[in-house]
């Protein structure tokens, strides 16, 4: 019975225009975007092994270390392959970071812009596959699901069913069963497409690891696909004319996928600012003088003076009193973007990008990383800097300065990308909130669908 | 009768609960974001209005002006318009740094959040761009093919009316009620801007604002005619609707986004950043060498053959020359990747324009001085300020005395005319999809 | 009055929906077409309106020919259709006064009132949305709209298919109210009860082609239902019975 119900949705489904419409839409857009965001990886990474070069270059040659304290490093993280899945914040992590080494300030800067920087990509979001799932894909589902029920209605089908002898909500399982059916195959089929001939625009190096990620990542889809349609039955078994069905799906759509997510980021904005770099910094600046003027006593003339153990004392503290401000912001930062990422939950399709996102090692937790590696190196560099100058002007006093200091030696960047456990860890609460959501959607269907009125 | 049609077409529009759940959430969404964007851009003043004065006060406190020249920062303009229209400015920090060898605008990952410019923001132009087209097709879409279905067209042409008049009565009641929506929204819009005292408004950015204003019913005319010749060339609405949404995707939602690809894919040019270390190279080389030539100064200083005021007018000389010489070099290397960056961006933009959403964007930004004429003008503004401060610096300015950045957003003819052939595109396009209209309604067969 | 010679329609895939019809409905007579379903009734009524343009012959409404000055045709006839569709978010009054309009006429409130009750619509219903009227109320109002042009001539098709007992015989009262205006009137319908109390003329239609016309005299002592059943419902595909006269 279940079978023959199914088998009735999708000979329906098939044989529509709508539906080989959508489906060849699907097909066309996630392999062209593949391809096309494969190819704008191809060329990140050239552009990458450019300046890792010119990077290499400057770190093979031996410096001073009066050079060093007036040079900067550049360093910049290689991009993500799986990017072309989800950029998310890749453009933020493929920024290039300098290093300047210098007693008082050292503090990364990270500046220059973005590997792949599109203008025109300002006015538009970038077309990955997760944009065309998160904003086509749901489309494409309501446009397919908005007159399942009360289509029936209006051409009297719905009666001749109902009148037989068949539970209801058999009838709208198998809506359901066949929508999601119609619907996944072409998309899982056309990522599996997308994804297999991306190789041919660019040498992604996907391994199995990051086959399995792209794997959850379209289950992930699925999951979102799964809940727009369930979104789409409850209009439509909530309203009784086609055309006003596709009213209320099209206002729905452009809330949960075009005004939500942009509303969740403007209201963390509102609700935890932070403040400027340049705020931070004369904050530092005057911790800093305020320890100096702690520890160091003053001379005639206007200088200041310490003994070398106090010299030393006074540094320690202002470092730590700084890093400690840097943290500060940071950890306000961390909490923006969480509650931004929090508030955006309300939207499926921001849930999914962000999931996608952690998924393909673009997401905000990765970002997190970056952003702490950047950290790390940071103190790495610099305590090395700072631990052969020590050595240099213990042996060599006043001529350590003229010492020459290999540069290739210093530490470097760290890529750092959280484990599939912990990636799958900060998906889970966006894939929970998709599961809730299409939970939701599919019970308010089936109330909807048990009351209805087939008159 | 023309007007008794257009006046039916209205009034039934009116009735539909559709068009007064538009209406509401158009109004609403526009509204809403409009004051959050009033927030921001207040924000934005703050920040930037402190940075200069903590920029000011540290070239006063600098003792020596290379350390200010490297610390050196400069302002962007900040277009008051940037409330409708964020365009290219989404999430570039107001502040940037111009020291020498600093020469990207991008900030420091730390200035701001990445995590909140994921998604775009709701400003009037992707309102009116990207869901008010949506709205206006899902106005639109029926409209003909709705009344064929119902059979009420057949009762209508049983009375002596015209094909041609009545469609014209169609569009123009369909394209008022359709429109009605969005000018009391812009309206709505307009009226926020007046009151908020952080939004500064001219007379120059009220001329632009009523253009703007202009060009959103322009293009809601182009959606309107979209769909009217949609509707009229389908038999079924189900049809049309079907068609206007794989249309609106692509024109929305792909083909703007696609553009930087195929055009990359159709066109190659360098990448900026190699351009730029080609140039570090080349500055690095001239450097080393008036570097070398110093030493050599300074020993002949020591040695007694050259005297310190000798050496100083030497140094001034020699440096300028070099610095020319470098600065040719350094076009004369960059300049062919630079013209070939320049086709690039124009055939991604040509690309862009076959989609009316992104024709309309374009418009709207080069009116509020945010798009992406204004960024080049910008970028171009700050070399000029950078290849000042180094100058200043080798003049021995004292820091105090370090040229200060200031730009001047364009005068409104300059908008006007940047953004004419955008909206020559759409009037074409409006005008196009009526007269198509106009055929498939003509041709159209009535049983 | 309604004039047809020799009008024929052939479709593009080769059907004759229409073959040589040859008609002329005078002021103040009721003329009736019978026919099976695709019998090409409706097609002479397209014909007539325009909305479908004739392979041969001629068609004029109060003398102007339909195909060479359609609009001036249409200025005289107006037209009822079997299922009658309105704007269905307009209210009776409204769908009344849009159509009016059309007909280049501007009535009072109180003319359309006063159509509205003679086409026996409830005084309630007026001023509600036609979305929720009933086939036959939505057929009154149909009906309403069409005396309120007052043309000479009026085509009528099905008009009695979805009204109940008592609005047929308020229809028919109001057909004989019209005919005794002098209005031409010309309708299809399937009803041979009805045609045979209300109508002048009947004429069978069969495949297209026009096979007998009835007089009123002759209708009073012909067994309709044995000429319908004989002339059109063996008019199944090959049984084609198109005796002559």
């Amino acid at each position: 019975m279940f079978l023959t119900l199914v088998v009735k949705e999708l000979r329906g489904h098939v044989l529509n225009l709508r539906y080989q419409v959508a489906v060849g839409l699907t097909l066309v857009l996630v392999v062209s975007c593949v391809l096309a965001c494969a190819r704008g990886y191809a060329r990140e990474v050239e552009a990458w092994r450019a300046e890792e070069r010119e990077f290499d270059e400057v770190r093979s040659q031996d410096f001073t270390l009066s050079e060093i304290l007036d040079k900067s490093f550049g360093f910049r993280r290689p991009p993500e392959p799986l990017g072309v899945v989800c950029y998310g914040l890749a453009s933020a992590m493929s920024r290039p970071v300098r290093l300047e080494v210098s007693v008082w300030r050292g503090q990364p800067l990270s500046l220059g812009s973005p590997a792949e920087a599109e203008p025109v990509l300002a006015f538009f979001q970038r077309p990955d596959l997760a944009y065309v799932v998160a904003a086509v894909v749901s489309f494409l589902a309501l446009l397919f699901v908005y007159d399942a029920v009360c289509g029936e209605k209006e051409d009297g089908t719905l009666r001749l069913i109902l009148s037989s002898p068949v539970p209801r909500d058999l009838v709208l399982f198998a809506k359901w069963g066949a929508a999601f059916l119609a619907m996944a195959a072409p998309l899982a089929l056309s990522v599996a497409v997308g994804v297999g001939l991306a190789p041919l625009a660019a040498p992604l190096g996907l391994g199995a690891a990051a086959w399995l990620r792209v794997g959850l990542f379209t289950a992930l889809a699925l999951l979102y696909l799964a809940l727009f349609l369930s979104a789409g039955l409850a209009v439509s078994s909530l309203t009784h004319r086609p055309a006003t069905s596709l009213v209320v799906c099209l206002f729905l759509w452009i809330l949960l996928v075009l005004a939500l997510p942009a509303l969740g980021s403007q209201v963390a904005r509102v609700l935890r600012p932070v403040e400027t770099v340049k705020h931070t910094e004369a904050r530092k600046q005057a911790k800093a003088e305020e320890v100096r003027d702690r520890g160091f006593r003053r001379v005639e003339g206007g200088g200041r003076m310490a003994e070398w153990a106090d010299y030393m004392r006074i540094r320690e503290e202002i470092k730590r009193e700084t890093r400690q401000i840097d943290r500060a912001r940071r950890a306000r930062l961390l909490e923006q973007a969480r509650l931004a990422r929090n508030l955006a939950r309300a939207s499926p399709a921001a849930a999914f990008l962000h999931a996608a996102g952690e998924l393909s090692g673009t997401g905000l937790e990765s970002w997190t990383e970056h952003v702490e590696s950047v950290d790390r190196l940071n103190d790495r560099f610099t305590g090395e800097v700072e631990r052969i100058a020590m050595d240099l002007f213990a042996t060599r006093g006043h001529e350590a300065m003229n010492e020459p200091i290999q540069a290739g030696l210093l530490p470097r960047l760290e890529v750092a990308t959280p484990a599939l456990r912990q990636a799958l860890a900060a998906a889970l609460p966006d894939a929970v909130a998709l599961v809730a959501g299409n939970a939701l959607a599919f019970l308010t269907a089936l109330v909807a669908f048990l009351r209805y009125d087939p008159r | 009768m023309i007007l008794a049609i257009a006046r039916k077409e209205f009034a039934e529009a009116l009735h539909r609960s559709r068009f007064v759940i538009g209406a509401v959430a158009t109004f609403a969404l526009v509204l809403g974001g409009v004051l959050l964007q009033v927030d921001d851009f207040a924000r934005r003043r703050a920040r930037s209005d402190e940075n200069r004065i903590a920029a000011e006060r540290m070239r006063e406190e600098a003792e020596d002006p290379r350390e200010a020249a490297r610390d050196a920062t400069a302002e962007r303009p900040l277009a008051p318009l940037r409330v409708l229209v964020t365009g290219v400015e989404r999430g570039a920090p107001e502040t940037v740094r111009v020291g020498p060898g600093l020469t990207s605008m991008a900030s420091g990952a730390m200035d701001t959040n990445p995590v909140l410019d994921l998604f775009p923001p709701l400003d009037l132009a992707y309102l009116v761009g990207v869901v008010g087209s949506l709205m206006v097709f899902v106005f639109a879409y029926d409209a003909v093919s709705g009344e064929r279905e119902e059979g009420t067209l057949q009762l209508v042409f049983s009375y002596p009316v015209g094909r041609a008049s009545f469609l014209a009565g169609k569009a123009l009641g369909g394209m008022a009620s359709v429109a009605s929506p969005f000018v009391a929204a812009f309206l709505a819009a307009a009226l926020v801007l007046e009151a908020s005292p952080e939004v500064p408004l001219g007379a120059v950015e009220r001329a632009s604002l009523a253009v703007l204003g202009v060009v959103c019913l322009l293009f809601v005319a182009v959606c309107y005619g979209l769909g009217l010749s949609v509707s009229c060339l389908c038999r079924r609405s189900a049809t049309s609707i079907a068609a206007l949404g794989g249309v609106w995707v692509l024109v929305a939602l792909v083909l703007p986004n696609l553009s930087p690809f195929v055009a990359r894919a159709i066109y190659s040019a360098p990448s900026e950043n190699a351009d730029e270390s080609v140039a570090a190279r080349v500055r690095e080389r001239h450097r080393a060498a008036f570097n070398a030539e110093r030493r050599e100064r300074r020993r002949a200083i020591r040695e007694g053959t050259l005297s310190q005021e000798e050496a100083i007018a030497w140094r001034r000389k020699r440096h300028a020359e070099v610095q020319e010489a470098m600065e040719a070099e350094v076009a004369a290397a960059t300049g062919p990747g630079r013209a070939r960056r320049r086709s690039l961006s124009a055939l991604t933009l040509n690309l862009c324009r076959l989609s009316p959403v992104a024709v309309f964007e374009f418009a709207v930004a080069r009116l509020a001085q945010t798009g992406l004429a204004h960024e080049v003008r910008l970028q171009e503004a700050l070399e000029a300020h950078r290849r000042e401060l180094r100058r200043a610096l080798w003049d021995d300015v004292p820091a105090s005395g370090l040229p200060r950045f200031e730009m001047a957003l364009e005068p409104f003819p300059a908008r006007l005319a940047g953004a004419l052939p955008e909206v020559l595109i759409l009037a074409v396009e409006a005008v196009l999809c009526f007269l198509v209209a106009r055929v498939g309604f003509l041709r159209m067969d009535l049983l | 009055m309604i004039e047809t010679e020799g009008l024929t329609k052939r479709y593009d895939n080769e059907v004759l929906a229409v073959d040589g019809l040859s008609l002329r409905v005078e002021p103040g007579e009721v003329f009736a077409m019978l026919g099976a379903n695709g019998a090409g009734k409706t097609t002479t009524l397209m014909m007539l309106l325009g909305f479908v343009e004739p392979t041969a012959g001629t068609a004029r409404i109060h003398g102007v020919d339909v195909v060479r000055q359609p609009l001036e045709a249409k200025a005289h006839v107006a037209y009822v259709s079997e299922n009658v569709q309105l704007y269905g978010s307009f209210t009776a009054l409204q769908n009344l006064e849009f159509f009016a309009r059309l007909g280049r006429r501007r009535p009072t409130r109180e003319e359309c009132e006063a159509v509205l009750r003679r086409v026996g619509l409830p005084a309630d219903a007026f001023r509600r949305r036609v979305r929720g009227y009933s086939k036959g109320m939505r057929q009154r109002l149909g009906i309403g709209i069409a005396i309120l042009r007052d043309t000479p001539a009026i085509l009528l098709d099905e008009p009695t298919s979805g009204l109940d007992p008592k609005g047929g015989l308020d229809f028919l009262a109001l057909l004989d109210g019209l005919r005794a205006e002098g209005k031409a009137i010309w309708m299809t319908t399937h009803d041979i009860f009805r045609t045979r109390e209300v109508a002048d003329r009947v004429g069978m239609m069969v495949r297209g082609r026009l096979v007998t016309i009835l007089r009123r005299e002759e209708l009073a002592t012909a067994d309709l239902a044995r000429l319908y059943a004989r002339y059109v419902d063996d008019a199944g595909p090959g049984g084609g019975a198109a005796p002559e006269g």
